[in-house]
């Protein structure tokens, strides 16, 4: 495993098309500066990703995935954003159960006036995966050790 | 084709016109004076009531409109002159110059960061300064920049010329000259907007003379994340953290010293927006006190709005009548000393103060409509009538929006609609022959399914926007050797009109049939792209754009080699996907030209005929065995008139009109189909009464209607002496008034603006007014009470309540917690009540009681819902698709709205409403066909499990199970794209045209095919 100080992650990021991609361009017309370890794949809503996604996501070795769609409310498609939310806060308990930080699922909203709210998220993103380390994959590893925890009354 | 119509003002309104008039297939010239399209709302944060982000919302609005083929746009242009009459207007205009060649400048805005003048920044309403060298606002349309030809150095002085140097597109020419054009149109459409009133003309609230005594606007700006303070409530004076913060209503509006006597009718709500945005933006946030005369939320959804702000911590609302502001010398802060109901004195510290300023008619507006003759009204707005609120007095020029009056934004877009209907009227009589002999061939694209994928990828430089940071040669040169990849080419400027056709060119050269551009964001550039490979004789979807500028070089300037790394990487990915991307097509479904109207009240007869004024047969389907609706029983219309002229009148020409066939005393019992071909099987309410019949049509209007409240509050329904407004009005026109009546009172809310009815009936404020208004003139002896929570006559209606005071109607105010109390005595009635002001409980006897109530929904508006498969709200009105942008379509295309179905409104804005619910439904009925979208969803029925999961979360109601296949299958004219219904099918039978499974797993894998595969590889797809 490389060492944490020289690891160079690469994440991977939905954006959805109306808001949140939006706002990544804005971020760039600004000009405001962010890690470059973030790979952008776009999509019409942050409701078309299905979970599997993510999942091939960190089976093509990515170390951390963002999701980001259009604030409660505020989605083009009237409410896909809902759906996605629900979706994401019970892959996250999943992979927490199969012990993977839940650091390397991030989920969040932007509009596309929050260039600079983007920047930022990429940051915090970046640093978040920067401190959890590279992907070690579904080694299940994670199961063994919930189980132990269970057993041990936590 | 139609001759052109000209919609002046490029906000939000006129930007409505101009599409829906495009979508008729009308052509139009859009004219901006500022140098992008967006009008006010761009400068907003959030939308009340929903908080929409106005970015987010109005954008691809603006590009729709912008890249619609039928809609020429000319910004930074002023109109000079109209002459004409209705058909045949002269317009000329003046195109101020820019001093950039539009066509060549990419918006890239290099010039921008180099330029060395400084000046106020307009868009951030002079907070902040921009360059000499702009653009008005980031993502402004059209994409070019603009120089400030007061402030250039070059155009001044003749020094400088630094923006010419670094752009090496050479789109800079300092001796571009005013071009003047004229143009020739069938009609007009003013959409001109206000002015934000000026701080400076309320000069007793100390604006510019203390620092932080700012406007609601500036304020605006303040919370963007786009403005000045990136969102942070801090004082631009100091930079100190904004920790108490006064809102104070009515700034300038509501006050005969400002000649603004009128409410602007949009204050009270933007104030408890920002309140509410303030309070989400920081938990610092100590208090945030609104003082108000009366809270006005009288539009669909505000009252809760405003219910949520009353609740929220922190936010207080203080009636409060504002007589002082100081400021603290020491500290910045702002001293407000007011009075409150009860006539105490009260002194409070803030940190800022905002203003609620209102809305002024925009002065060289005022100028242009005069020399025209069009008719202002006193206050500077254009005149309309409240029969024809869209029409100006001269015949031929519409008007929408706040150009015709204070009103928010939802408003606006009706009224832009429908002065849009009535202008294609006009247009449509005077067909012209298309100016461009284009006519469009069926293009035929080269068919390659059975072909090895060959991909050609193009990569540009932008410049030195991207080449700056990007090792494009590299990324080309190793790009080639990418799976797939035939040909490789860099490109200085990828969108620069011989490029474009270079992109063609190269298909055809190394037989290409895949494309991948990498360059800026497909956001603005993907239909640009589109087309060139079109040209090249390939199917434009067939084409994948990643964004290495935007998202790559922009942002990551200093770490050229990363960014390096990551463009090749966005291209493997890009290359990857372009392998599985399939040629898509729009395909064509055929439609009817009929339309339905249900609901045969005014809003329902005003859309039957708009729609057979522009040219289509209608079917009229009313209830009752009588037209007319809720108007039969109204005695005035909102401005005096006798109801019953306006309703006969209205009956008589739906009767009359050869296009539509009226069915009284029918209902509709079922609905099959959608857009472009619906049927539906009217029966008779009274069986035996006619038959049934069996009807189809392209588009359904729901005008239903709304009815009033029954209640036995207030002793309604028990004593005679106690009856409704509509009540009052049938004894006034029956003259049936009780004999010897010395004392009237009137009670306001009943049975609205509380459990289990949170939303204000919105009419009744000026329905109590009017009346009281009317007896008072020809009773001045009559002694009228009025008890009211909040007086909400809001616009113009404003000069009424005045005059009702003028005329000595008394108001009273109650509390909700607090109603009055009726009791009936030896056959009269008592009311027991609080009287604020004065600080007491008053009994007092009256002989009669007019309780003004409710509106409430149509008791079965739900199975109308069912059957059309459209929402109702919680209030049981029906829910419209976005209520800021589209407030008479409906989410399922085809299905319009308009009138009291929506939520409570008098009969003025009843008609504006069905004469855009009627000009919407004429885009599709114009048509010669519709067209589906490219992108959407289709579903494997060998897959399919027929779960119904998709058929749960599609917001289209786009998918149904199929009769014969009993799977699911997408209507793919309804669908639109969002791919909902992939993410929750299991067996992975829905998928999504342009965003597939393969082609979203292609790409990203690619993009990581550098990192060691995970250890436990899942079987999947």
């Amino acid at each position: 495993m490389a060492a944490k100080e020289n690891f160079e992650p690469k994440i991977l990021a939905f954006l959805c098309n109306w808001c949140s991609y939006a706002a990544a361009d804005l971020a760039g017309s600004s000009r405001m500066q962010y890690p470059p370890q973030i790979r952008v794949i776009r999509v019409p809503c942050s409701g078309r990703i299905d979970p599997f996604l993510l999942i091939r996501a960190f089976n093509s070795g990515a170390d951390g995935v963002l999701v980001s769609g259009c604030h409660p409310g505020d989605c083009h498609y009237l409410d896909g954003n809902y759906y996605a939310r629900r979706r994401f806060l019970m892959l996250k308990e999943l992979m927490q159960y199969a012990g993977i930080p839940e650091e390397r699922v991030n989920f969040t909203w932007c509009s596309a006036s929050e260039g600079k709210r983007f920047a930022a998220i990429v940051d915090r993103v970046v640093a978040r995966i920067k401190e959890v380390g590279p992907w070690e994959g579904f080694d299940g590893r994670g199961f063994a050790r919930r189980e132990e925890e269970m057993a041990g009354g936590k | 084709m139609a001759k052109p119509v000209m919609v002046i003002g490029g906000g939000i309104a006129g930007i409505q016109a101009a599409f829906d008039l495009g979508e008729m297939g009308i052509p139009v010239y859009l004219v901006e004076n500022s140098p992008s399209l967006g009008g006010r709302m761009a400068q907003l944060d959030k939308t009340f009531p929903t908080n929409d982000c106005s970015t987010c919302i109005l954008a691809p609005k603006i590009s729709d409109c912008y890249n619609h083929e039928m809609v020429t746009t000319y910004t930074y242009t002023d109109v000079l002159d109209i002459q004409g009459k209705e058909g045949d207007f002269q317009i000329k205009l003046r195109k101020n110059p820019r001093y950039i060649i539009e066509d060549a400048c990419t918006g890239c805005a290099e010039c921008i960061e180099k330029c060395p003048v400084k000046v106020l920044d307009e868009y951030n309403v002079g907070l902040v300064k921009r360059k000499g060298i702009y653009k008005y606002y980031d993502q402004g349309v059209p994409n070019v920049v603009t120089i400030d030809p007061e402030h250039c150095l070059k155009i001044n002085k003749d020094r400088c010329g630094i923006c010419e140097k670094v752009c090496d597109k050479r789109a800079i020419d300092y001796n571009q000259k005013p071009e003047e054009m004229e143009l020739s149109v069938a009609a007009v459409i003013y959409a001109a907007g206000y002015e934000a009133f000026q701080g400076e003309m309320v000069s007793e609230y100390g604006y510019l003379r203390h620092p932080n005594v700012i406007t609601s606007l500036e304020y605006e700006r303040y919370l963007s994340a786009s403005g000045p303070t990136e969102g942070h409530i801090q004082r631009i004076s100091d930079g100190e953290e904004a920790k108490k913060i006064a809102f104070l209503h009515c700034a300038g509006s509501r006050d005969v010293r400002t000649d603004c006597n009128y409410c602007s009718a949009v204050c009270c709500m933007y104030s408890i927006k920002q309140a509410l945005v303030t309070r989400e933006h920081s938990d610092e946030i100590e208090a945030i006190d609104l003082y108000y005369m009366d809270i006005r939320a009288y539009g669909k959804g505000f009252e809760r709005y405003y219910n949520t702000a009353e609740a929220t911590k922190g936010v207080n609302f203080r009636r409060n009548r504002v007589a002082r502001v100081e400021e603290d010398p020491d500290t910045g802060q702002i001293i407000v000393k007011g009075l409150d109901e009860e006539g105490r004195f009260s002194e409070e510290k803030y940190d800022l103060v905002v203003l609620g300023v209102g809305l002024k008619p925009n002065t060289q507006v005022t100028e242009m409509m005069k020399k025209l003759k069009i008719r202002v009204n006193k206050y500077g707005f254009a005149a309309t009538d409240e029969l024809d609120p869209l029409a100006t007095s001269c015949k031929g020029i519409f008007t929408c929006g706040v150009a015709a009056g204070p009103k928010d934004i939802p408003e606006s877009v009706i009224e832009a609609s429908g002065a849009a209907a009535q202008a294609a009227i006009i247009a449509r009589q005077y067909p012209e022959a298309p100016k461009k002999k284009e006519d469009k061939e069926e293009v035929t694209y080269r068919f390659v399914d059975n072909e090895r994928v060959r991909v050609g990828v193009f990569v540009c430089h932008c410049g030195n926007n991207i080449g700056g940071v990007v090792d494009v040669p590299r990324v080309t040169e190793q790009s080639k050797d990418l799976p797939f990849v035939e040909h490789s080419e860099e490109i200085k400027y990828l969108c620069s009109p011989d490029n474009l056709e270079l992109i063609g060119d190269r298909i055809k050269e190394h037989n290409l049939n895949r494309v991948v551009i990498a360059s800026c964001t497909p956001r603005t550039h993907e239909t640009l792209f589109r087309q060139s490979v079109a040209w090249g004789g390939l199917n434009p979807y067939l084409m994948v754009m990643t964004n290495i500028r935007d998202q790559n070089s922009w942002v990551h300037r200093e770490e050229k080699e990363k960014a390096t790394q990551k463009a090749l990487d966005l291209i493997k990915g890009a290359v990857a996907k372009a392998k599985k991307t399939r040629a898509l097509e729009r395909s064509r479904v055929d439609k009817l030209n009929k339309g339905f109207v249900i609901g045969g009240g005014v809003a329902g007869m005003t859309a039957a005929l708009q729609l057979a004024d522009i040219g289509f047969p209608v079917v009229l389907v009313e209830r009752e065995d009588e037209l007319g609706g809720n108007a039969n029983n109204l005695l005035f219309t909102p401005e005096g008139r006798l109801a019953k002229r306006v309703v006969d009148d209205l009956k008589e020409r739906v009767m009359k009109n050869d296009l539509i066939e009226a069915y009284t005393g029918y209902s509709v019992s079922k609905v099959d189909g959608y857009v472009g071909n619906f049927k539906l099987v009217l029966d008779p309410e009274t069986s035996g009464k006619g038959e049934q019949k069996e009807i189809e049509g392209g588009v359904v209007v729901v005008a239903t209607g709304a009815g009033e409240l029954k209640t036995d509050e207030y002793l309604s329904g028990t004593s005679e002496r106690v009856i409704s407004q509509l009540d009052l009005e049938q004894k006034i026109r029956d003259k049936n008034l009780p004999g010897e009546m010395k004392k009237l009172f009137m009670i306001q809310c009943v049975g609205s603006r509380e459990e289990p009815r949170e939303y204000c009936s919105r009419l009744c404020c000026n329905q109590a007014v009017s009346n009281a208004v009317y007896l008072k003139e020809r009773y001045p002896e009559l002694d009228i009470t009025i008890l009211y929570r909040d007086i909400r006559t809001y616009g113009y209606y404003e000069d009424n309540y005045r005059k009702a005071r003028q005329l000595g109607v008394k108001f009273v105010r109650f509390d909700v917690e607090d109603k009055p109390k009726v009791e009936e005595k030896s056959g009269k009635i008592t009311i027991s009540f609080r009287d604020p002001v004065a600080g007491v409980s008053r009994e007092e006897e009256a002989d009669l009681l007019v309780l003004s109530k409710a509106v409430v929904s149509r008791e079965n508006s739900d199975i109308l819902s069912k059957q059309l498969k459209v929402p109702l709200n919680e209030d049981g009105f029906f829910l419209e698709a976005h209520v800021k942008l589209m407030p008479v379509d409906f989410a399922t295309d085809g299905v319009y709205l308009c009138g009291l179905a929506h939520g409570p409104k008098n009969l003025t804005e009843s008609i504006s409403q069905a004469r855009a619910a009627a000009g919407r439904a004429a885009v599709v009925l114009t048509r010669e066909y519709l067209l589906t979208e490219a992108m959407v969803a289709q579903i494997d029925s060998h897959l399919c499990m027929s779960c119904r999961n998709c058929i749960e979360v599609c917001p289209y109601q786009a998918i149904e199970i199929s009769e014969w296949t009993g799977k699911a299958e997408v209507n793919k004219i309804l669908c639109k794209g969002c791919g909902s219904c992939t993410s929750v099918c299991r067996p992975h039978a829905a998928d999504l045209h342009g965003f597939s499974n393969q082609e979203l797993v292609e790409e990203m894998e690619a993009i990581f095919a550098d990192r060691e595969p995970a250890p436990l590889k899942g079987e999947g797809l």
